[in-house]
């Protein structure tokens, strides 16, 4: 069981100073640390139920043979972790599953290390798995020591004590901040903007530029190119809008009452006739510009 | 002239007690200038908090800046002395507890399987109710993986816990260097370090489930 060829530096310091007995079991002082593995039943549940799982334990197999992190020999850790884990499973340890695949992982790197490394191949594989070991194993480390000192750090309860003086009543609710807007908020807000701004809408005005007197001569005028009669209908231009059209019906309008056309309905309900004045009608009609004809 | 750069400290000093929660700077900007019915500036406030700061010189408070603001703590040598008033001690946590504690604050935001992938076992669900009871983490997205795991992040009442002012106050991680060159003082630790170690933590339990729980109101 003498698997750690270097003597530890504790046990020479031990020896140098032997009044001072390391632990007593059964009544008999140990002046210097067990050698191998043996450590009193006791201590050992309390130590095994103290890893924080396999790479705790593994990390601890290491330093305690002080050995090179970074040239962990696999085979001799593996040998020690399934010892640790012997009894764990003697002291009826609950062991979680995560100690079991790390025994398998262990086992299957020792199995990569015995085996000759195909030398043409361009794998460097077991020296990978290897590295991806200390790689994890470092991570930890380095994860339990910022641990140690995160509880080392002053803390409120233990090292901190903020000052104040009692408020009275108890029920009083301290509000930890102005509440903050939450974006819910500000998106009903901004649709409450967006629906305020619908009611909103400017109308513009625009004068269009229409007059009945232009738009009654330009009746008269395509009256006289069609020959005198039009469908009533058709007289609109093309393509007008309502304003046109209204403007044209006024003109039409007009141009009856002035007695310039003539409104003719063959049928009833038959479609209406607009008829240019016969030459009888315009010596009647004393307007403007037909006036001097 | 020194009466009215007396009264907004006083004022300051009183809102600090009141508050039992560390205030910032916006919040006292506010408070005071509602109480002197004028507009506080931050340069006046820093000039206040400057001269309270000089009043507890040699008191039995000082003045004390962490990520949620300004408190007055009780000077931290007079709390051993002290906590003898206290009958239960105040709460331990298990090594499970601060480990993942800290692989969240270092790490973060990770996901529970990132910490247990760091720290090669699972991470008992308990573990991380109590880190969230305690205020300390908070779920701050999800990553966009299948089964889209929880984000976890410190939170500002961790930081204020622990006495820091940010993140960037946190002690430095260790370089890996310094754990490959094995230190004489840990050399010396190594072989007793678990042994002695065990009984300090109160016997965690592996998985840190009862732990937590029993540290809280008191260390059995």
């Amino acid at each position: 069981m003498t698997r750690s060829p270097t003597p530890t530096v504790m046990g020479a310091e031990a020896v140098r100073q032997p009044e001072l007995p390391l632990a007593t079991v059964n009544g008999e002082p140990w002046l210097t640390y067990p050698e191998g593995l043996y450590i009193p039943p006791d201590a050992l549940r309390l130590l095994l139920e103290s890893f924080e799982g396999p790479l705790d334990l593994l990390w601890h197999l290491i330093r305690r043979q002080n050995l090179d992190v970074l040239n962990i020999p696999v085979a001799q850790v593996t040998e020690q972790y399934l010892h640790y884990i012997g009894m764990m499973q003697q002291m009826q340890l609950e062991l979680a599953g995560e100690y079991l695949y790390m025994v398998a992982y262990l086992a299957n790197l020792k199995a990569r290390m015995l085996i000759p490394r195909p030398v043409d191949e361009t794998g460097e594989e077991p020296q990978d798995a290897r590295a991806a070991l200390v790689q994890r194993l470092q991570e930890y480390e380095i994860i339990r020591r910022a641990a140690e000192r995160l509880d080392a750090l002053p803390r409120l309860e233990r090292d901190l004590w903020q000052a104040h003086v009692g408020v009275p009543e108890s029920d009083r609710h301290f509000l930890p901040e102005p509440p903050p807007v939450a974006l819910e908020d500000w998106l009903r807000q901004m649709a409450r903007l967006l629906d305020r701004t619908r009611w909103q809408i400017r109308h513009r005005v625009v004068k269009d530029a229409l007059s009945v007197r232009e738009c009654m001569a330009s009746l008269l005028e395509r009256l006289s190119r069609s020959r005198g009669y039009q469908r009533f209908e058709k007289l609109l231009p093309r393509g007008s809008n309502r304003a046109r059209a209204v403007v044209s019906f006024l003109a039409l309008l007009e141009l009856v009452r002035q007695s310039l056309v003539n409104l003719v309905q063959a049928t009833p309900y038959g479609p209406l006739y607009v008829q240019a004045p016969s030459s009888s009608v315009v010596e009647e009609a004393p307007v403007q510009e037909t006036g001097h004809e | 002239m020194n009466e009215c750069a007396l009264e907004p400290t006083a004022l300051l000093e009183a809102a600090l007690l009141a508050a039992a929660q560390p205030l910032d700077e916006a919040r006292l900007q506010m408070l005071l200038g509602g109480a002197l019915g004028r507009p506080v500036s931050a340069a006046e406030l820093g000039q206040w908090i400057g001269t309270l700061e000089g009043l507890y010189e040699n008191r039995g408070l000082r003045l004390k800046r962490v990520a949620g603001g300004l408190r007055l703590e009780i000077r931290s040598a007079f709390v051993q002395a002290l906590s003898a008033l206290w009958e239960p001690k105040p709460p331990r946590y298990s090594r499970a507890l601060l480990e993942t504690l800290a692989i969240i604050a270092y790490r973060q935001p990770v996901t529970r399987g990132e910490i247990e992938e760091l720290r090669g076992i699972s991470v008992a669900g308990s573990t991380l109710r109590i880190l969230e009871e305690r205020n300390w983490i908070q779920v701050v997205g999800h990553r966009e993986v299948p089964g889209r795991p929880a984000l976890y992040a410190t939170t500002r009442e961790f930081l204020d816990y622990f006495g820091l002012s940010g993140l960037s106050d946190l002690p430095p991680l260790e370089k890996l260097a310094d754990l490959i060159e094995p230190t004489p003082e840990f050399d010396l630790s190594t072989p007793a370090d678990p042994l002695t170690q065990a009984p300090l933590l109160g016997l965690p339990d592996p998985e840190g489930e009862l732990d937590a729980g029993t540290g809280k109101p008191s260390s059995g």
